[in-house]
């Protein structure tokens, strides 16, 4: 039978807190890069530019057919052997490139489900291509996209154990090095799993917020 | 005063991919403060001829001058020529985030680059000219399809162009509302503005329009003052289609005045 | 909280229920083991020359040739099978009745024998350091206490004594934790780490694969004994395998398997190694 042994837990409480604050810490600056990233490539996707939406296509389609992890060790082991990086900065980088992948597809899905009528009016009217997309086009599409684009962020965060792999001390690997010296398994992962269920649940409701705020018209 | 025609069309085709013109071959001409009216079956190529003179369909033969210039498709500043053309869709395409007041004013600040106040001051004044005085505040979606085409309407006139398109701007509506729009595009016609307008609408083509051109197939069969053309229409794919439509109740507001 | 019954079941399956019994009301694992033929041994295979994954992927080294002379010592055609595992759970997987032996260079320690039965020791060892030779400059005497200070950075392998020492000599350098040992190697190797800590047999022979960029701290800084682990309370096959433990080192046996593998080192061809 299992004994339960959370008494054991508490005094790794610092420790606990200082790697959710390095799980936060990652996910925020990766949501941020992979944002900017999926932005610029969603939209280059869209424009009438051959060239440039080739290239992000090709950009999407590498980064969603292979797997985060490949493309952490690929940054921290390869490119890292000749180019110093740091656990944090490839896990950031690695989880921008591949998070920005997808969320160029969910801002280009959000930019094709606009009516075509709404580009064509604002054309009419004699705004450029950019200044429709500015003030007509884009902000519909951001609001579409604002659900999926949650889930996208949620799915970064979980995704951020992946670090653990190459070494950033996050919520994953401390809860792994506690395990190894106090074997509760247990304890240890339920407690990490509530944390970042609380993480994962109060970004899932900022979102919902907004939508609501966004809706109002 | 200026004696040249407002738009100019000589010999304009238009392929589409595929092979298959969706307009041969078209030459007319539109004079200043003319309304002129663009009839035909379904799929004739009578929307794609519109979308010609504003760019939204680019030309592969022929050519289109408005007012003086020739809008040769590939050096052409389309966007400063749209500020000159305004267009009206079936579907209304007002920007449905925006309230009916500042789909006015966007257009004016951002294309025309004038001040707020002066913008929010035309938009008023166009509002209320369409009839929608006390309504600027309404999102689109708390509007009535004949209010929201209305709008639509006064949204392209804030612009002050020289030339309005209308592209069905009837067809989308609940009869009771076909009505207010008409009654818009009238005034406007009888305040001098240049017009093209697709419609099935007889009743107004008859009573508004100078003269009307009828396409079949994407190409230009007849052409000629309004009421000959619909009453009296010289060829017989012409008199056909003239029958059929006016068979129809919906095909004619023939009663109205 | 009040656990369902669905998910007190989940528990007890994911525990090995069955685990041992005070009153050995189930059959024993010796019995099992007999009565099937086959000797399960977990192992976490990495740590040369211990366990090692040749060219062919079968498991090779010292440890390997102790579990086949277990099996041998059996008798009855009883045949040996060994269960990769990551090492961190190891424990948690012996105790889930993945396999029913540890063999795989564990070190014991009073932390782990809360969790498990630990037989004698086979074998006697100590964390030794591998430098990155860009960084450091090897000399005699160097001991660990030279390489704490801040700015350095320590490469260990998660959940072995490796890291424990590391965690009790150094504390201003940092530590880091890696997946495995040829990660944590890689680290030294690249230049990201100073140095790493871990069992002497592997540092010796890590770092004669990259003498140009690496090299030894040989002399063990801990005392580390490495023994079997059985699951807790499995005292007839942990008692046995100390008589075992006792024959293989009366008979000979272990000093000629540290012959092949420390000293000689035939092996090193069958396995494939990181290049300079």
């Amino acid at each position: 039978m299992y004994t339960w042994h959370w008494d054991e837990l508490p005094q790794y409480a610092p420790l606990i807190a200082a790697a959710t604050a390095r799980t936060l810490q990652i996910s925020v600056v990766s949501i941020l890069l992979g944002s900017v990233l999926g932005v610029v490539a969603g939209l280059m996707r869209v424009q009438p530019l051959k060239p440039l939406r080739f290239l992000a296509a090709a950009y999407v389609e590498l980064l969603r057919n292979i797997p985060l992890m490949l493309v952490l060790y690929l940054i921290y082991f390869g490119a890292g052997a000749f180019l110093p990086v740091s656990p944090f900065w490839a896990s950031a980088l690695g989880l921008s490139i591949f998070e920005g992948a997808y969320v160029a597809e969910i801002v280009r899905a959000g930019i094709e489900s606009i009516d075509r009528g709404q580009m064509e009016a604002a054309r009419s009217l004699g705004m450029s291509y950019f200044q429709s997309m500015l003030h007509i086009v884009a902000p519909q599409a951001a609001r579409r996209s604002l659900p999926p684009l949650t889930g996208q962020f949620v799915s970064l965060v979980k995704d951020s154990s992946l670090a653990s792999l190459v070494s950033y001390e996050e919520l994953m690997l401390v809860g792994r090095q506690i395990n190894s010296r106090i074997f509760s398994p247990f304890e240890v992962f339920l407690t990490i799993g509530a944390i970042y269920f609380a993480i994962c649940l109060v970004l899932s409701l900022l979102s919902r917020w907004q939508e609501a705020r966004l809706a109002r018209p | 005063m200026n004696t040249e025609p407002m738009v100019e069309m000589r010999g304009v085709s238009r392929r589409f991919p595929g092979g298959h013109y969706g307009v041969r071959g078209v030459t007319l001409e539109v004079q200043r403060g003319e309304t002129l009216v663009i009839m035909g079956p379904s799929g004739s190529g009578k929307s794609t001829l519109l979308r010609c003179v504003n760019g939204l369909e680019t030309l592969d033969e022929g050519e289109i001058i408005i007012d003086g210039m020739h809008v040769n498709h590939l050096t052409t500043d389309w966007n400063k020529v749209r500020e000159e053309v305004g267009m009206v869709f079936q579907g209304f395409h007002l920007f449905p985030n925006r309230t009916a007041l500042d789909n006015l004013v966007l257009p004016q600040v951002v294309v025309r680059k004038r001040p707020v106040s002066e913008a929010k001051a035309t938009a008023l004044r166009l509002l209320d000219r369409v009839g929608l005085g006390g309504k600027e505040s309404r999102y689109p979606a708390q509007l009535s399809g004949g209010e929201k085409q209305r709008v639509a309407i006064a949204r392209s006139l804030a612009m002050s162009p020289k030339v309005m398109l209308f592209d069905e701007p009837t067809s989308a509506l609940d009869p009771e509302m076909i009505l207010e729009v008409l009654d818009v595009m009238r005034s406007l016609a009888r305040e001098g503005m240049t017009m093209l307008v697709v419609t099935h609408e007889i009743g107004f083509a008859r009573e508004v329009a100078q003269r009307a051109v009828f396409l079949d197939a994407g190409v230009l069969v007849e052409a000629g003052l309004a009421r000959d053309l619909i009453d009296r229409p010289e060829t017989s794919r012409c008199r056909a289609f003239m029958q059929r439509i006016l068979r129809r109740p919906e095909g004619g507001i023939a009663a109205w005045t | 909280m009040r656990p369902s019954i669905p998910l007190l079941a989940l528990l007890l399956g994911l525990t090995g229920c069955g685990g041992p019994a005070p009153s050995g009301e189930r059959a024993s694992t010796l019995d099992r083991i007999l009565a099937t033929r086959v000797l399960r041994i977990g192992m976490n295979p990495g740590y040369a020359p211990f366990e090692m994954v040749d060219t062919n992927g079968s498991i090779i080294g010292f440890d390997a040739d102790v579990a086949h002379y277990v099996a041998g010592q059996l008798g009855n055609g009883v045949r040996v099978e060994f269960r990769k595992s990551d090492w961190d759970p190891i424990i948690a997987n012996l105790n889930a009745g993945k396999f029913d032996i540890i063999l795989s260079g564990m070190t014991r320690t009073p932390q782990r024998a809360l969790r498990c039965d630990f037989t004698d020791p086979y074998f006697e060892t100590g964390q030794a350091l591998l430098v990155n030779r860009a960084k450091h400059k090897p000399s005699p005497g160097l001991t660990v206490r030279d390489f704490d200070r801040p700015g350095v950075v320590v490469a260990t392998k998660l959940g072995t004594t490796g890291e424990i020492a590391a965690r009790k000599f150094f504390r201003v350098a940092t530590v880091k934790t890696m997946e495995t040992e040829s990660d944590a190697a890689l680290e030294v190797d690249a230049g990201r780490a100073d140095l790493m800590v871990y069992d002497q047999p592997y540092i010796a022979i890590r770092a004669q694969e990259s003498p140009a960029r690496t090299f030894a701290v040989l002399d063990p800084f801990t005392k580390e004994y490495l023994a079997m682990a059985v699951r807790k309370g499995d005292t007839e096959l942990r008692d046995w395998l100390n008589l075992v433990i006792f024959e293989l080192k009366a008979s000979g046996t272990w000093d000629s398997l540290y012959q092949t593998w420390f000293v000689r080192m035939p092996w090193l061809a069958r396995v494939k190694r990181p290049s300079s």
